[in-house]
């Protein structure tokens, strides 16, 4: 395994739709935040790439869930029961308004939610806030209500 | 008319009892022997008594009643012995023996003979009544079982019935949700490329709005408002959809705060409109809180949104105040709560369209909407066994009146004035 080189911050997103993968490389790109961005296309293509011993752990990962061969909750499971991959902090990515399919996610150790906005200013002011803190001392051990990322409520 | 059959070997005999019967309005029969009397038994057996000589030659008279009772038919007639041997103990033994009934000596007394008859033709005559009820009481019981059978067999046909209805009513419920589930996919993921044709409008603009000039803008504009407005018709599509695929729970909640917390909500069109909000005391109500919130923001919306240009809409929610103790006990099992405005009113014969789906009076260049937020209102209250009505006139304002079943545990006059 590679280690990460200190100044970037490695950052996997994980998602069929080639039109989210391209806004979402450019809101990155846009930012100017020191992050190695890697894409991944599907849930089978994504494990495939965490159990490559020669990649660099992502330290984030960001997750949508209706992706062939292997969706997102098939992945979340496997990765949060794996002894390493378990520390890796995932964001749910997705445009799911059901309250139940955010229950489970919540349930199955997802660390945050975040809805695909409706605009790419929104996505930028969103990556750049979230990929600029530290995630794990801002949203560790936070209820339901703050599972679900509000921009509102940061800024 | 009882008829009486006399056996007797001699015509003097047959003549004197004969004419001190025939008075009284009896039927006779004669016979001359035994085997006469059987002859005549062969056609007639509807006697009500036969008078026997003992002693005729040939077949005698016990021998005659002892043929007469070997025939099930006959068995019942009873018969009395005419007899010259007074004191013969073994002949009146034989006589019972074979069935007779009595006895009667020569010479014959006028009186106990017409006495004996008499009674036995009443007895009989009363044997026939006793028959005849017995034979309408088993009519009566059979029409009885006949009706019984047919009511058990209708009744088997109104379960068959009502099995059939409510199957009916599965069937239906689970289409209903079927509906209810495409359309919620559908629109589900009809939100996928709105979102992506906002995103990249929006780029196009940000990124190169200047190389587009003025024109170019204008029509990125126009892309963006019918998107925003098929963004906005389909989340009310999933909303409604939604509205039945969701379990619907039902808590008994206090409708003031929950009205309070929904004109918060409205906070900022509030204020832009100058719009005066009076809540009255509302009662307790077993609802879903979930969709109680949406149908009073949609009603009061819709008051904010369609209020007369340069008046400020004034907004009053109230409940039936406590009337009469007449109407109150007419009204117990609802209470209602009213939505009261000045705006533009609407003509009344449309009070019941405007909750029809996709039903709008207004253009939308007037005012914005997606002729759904009343339907929605329709289908929360009546998931709720409510019902929902609207009353207006045009430039009057309008009244919207919620009917919500009250709770089952009913605290005395919870409500107050």
């Amino acid at each position: 395994m590679k280690t990460t080189s200190p100044q970037f911050l490695p950052v996997l997103l994980a998602d069929d739709d080639m039109d989210d993968r391209m806004l979402f490389s450019d809101a990155i790109s846009d930012s100017k935040l020191p992050i190695d961005l890697q894409l991944v296309k599907d849930g089978a293509e994504l494990m495939d790439y965490l159990l490559n011993s020669a990649i660099i752990m992502p330290e984030v990962l960001f997750l949508d869930l209706n992706m062939p061969r292997k969706n997102g909750f098939e992945c979340l499971d496997e990765i949060k029961n794996h002894p390493t991959l378990k520390e890796i902090f995932i964001i749910i990515y997705s445009t799911t308004e059901s309250q139940k399919e955010i229950d489970d996610v919540f349930q199955q150790q997802a660390n945050l939610f975040i809805k695909k906005p409706n605009s790419f200013t929104e996505l930028k002011s969103i990556l750049s806030h979230v990929l600029s803190i530290d995630l794990k001392k801002q949203f560790s051990h936070q209820t339901k209500e703050q599972f679900i990322f509000q921009l509102k409520s940061i800024l | 008319m009882a008829k009486i059959l006399i056996v007797d070997d001699r015509e003097d005999n047959l003549m004197s009892i004969s004419s001190l019967l025939e008075p009284a309005g009896y039927q006779l029969a004669k016979a001359n022997s035994g085997r006469e009397a059987l002859k005549i038994l062969l056609i007639e057996y509807d006697f009500a008594l036969i008078l026997m000589d003992v002693q005729m030659p040939n077949l005698s008279g016990f021998e005659t009643a002892s043929l007469i009772y070997e025939r099930e038919r006959l068995r019942h007639i009873p018969i009395i012995f005419i007899t010259a041997h007074r004191h013969d103990e073994e002949n009146i033994f034989k006589g019972y023996k074979t069935g007779a009934v009595d006895y009667i000596y020569k010479p014959i007394n006028p009186d106990l003979l017409r006495a004996k008859v008499s009674v036995f033709v009443e007895l009989y005559r009363k044997n026939h009544q006793l028959i005849a009820q017995e034979q309408k009481l088993i009519a009566i019981n059979k029409n009885l079982e006949n009706e019984i059978n047919e009511r058990k067999i209708s009744e088997e046909k109104v379960k068959l019935l009502n099995l059939q209805l409510l199957q009916n009513i599965d069937k239906l419920e689970v289409a209903n949700k079927d509906l209810d589930r495409f359309a919620f996919m559908a629109s589900h993921d009809l939100q996928e490329p709105l979102r992506k044709i906002n995103v990249f409008s929006e780029r196009l603009e940000s990124e190169y709005g200047k190389r587009l000039g003025e024109g170019g803008k204008k029509y990125i504009n126009r892309i963006q408002n019918a998107t925003s407005r098929l963004q906005a018709l389909i989340k009310d599509i999933l909303t409604f959809s939604k509205i039945s695929i969701d379990k619907t729970v039902f808590i008994t909640t206090d409708l003031t705060p929950l009205v309070n917390e929904v004109i918060n909500e409205l906070d900022s069109i509030i204020e832009e409109k100058k719009a005066t909000i009076t809540v009255d005391l509302l009662p307790c109500a077993s609802i879903n809180p979930n969709l109680m919130r949406p149908l009073f923001y949609n009603l009061i919306h819709n008051s904010l949104k369609y209020s007369k240009k340069g008046i400020p809409p004034v907004i009053r929610i109230f409940t039936e105040s406590g009337g009469d103790k007449q109407s109150k006990a007419a009204n117990n099992k609802y209470c209602r709560i009213f939505i009261s405005d000045n705006g533009i009113g609407f003509e009344q014969v449309f009070s019941e369209q405007i909750f029809d789906m996709f039903k709008r009076l207004h253009n939308q260049n007037e005012y914005e909407g997606t002729g759904i937020g009343l339907a929605l209102c329709k289908k929360i209250v009546e998931e709720h066994n409510g019902y929902i009505s609207a009353k207006s006139a045009v430039g009057e304002g309008s009244t919207f009146i919620v009917s919500l079943p009250m709770p089952e545990v009913e605290k005395s006059a919870p409500m107050k004035v």
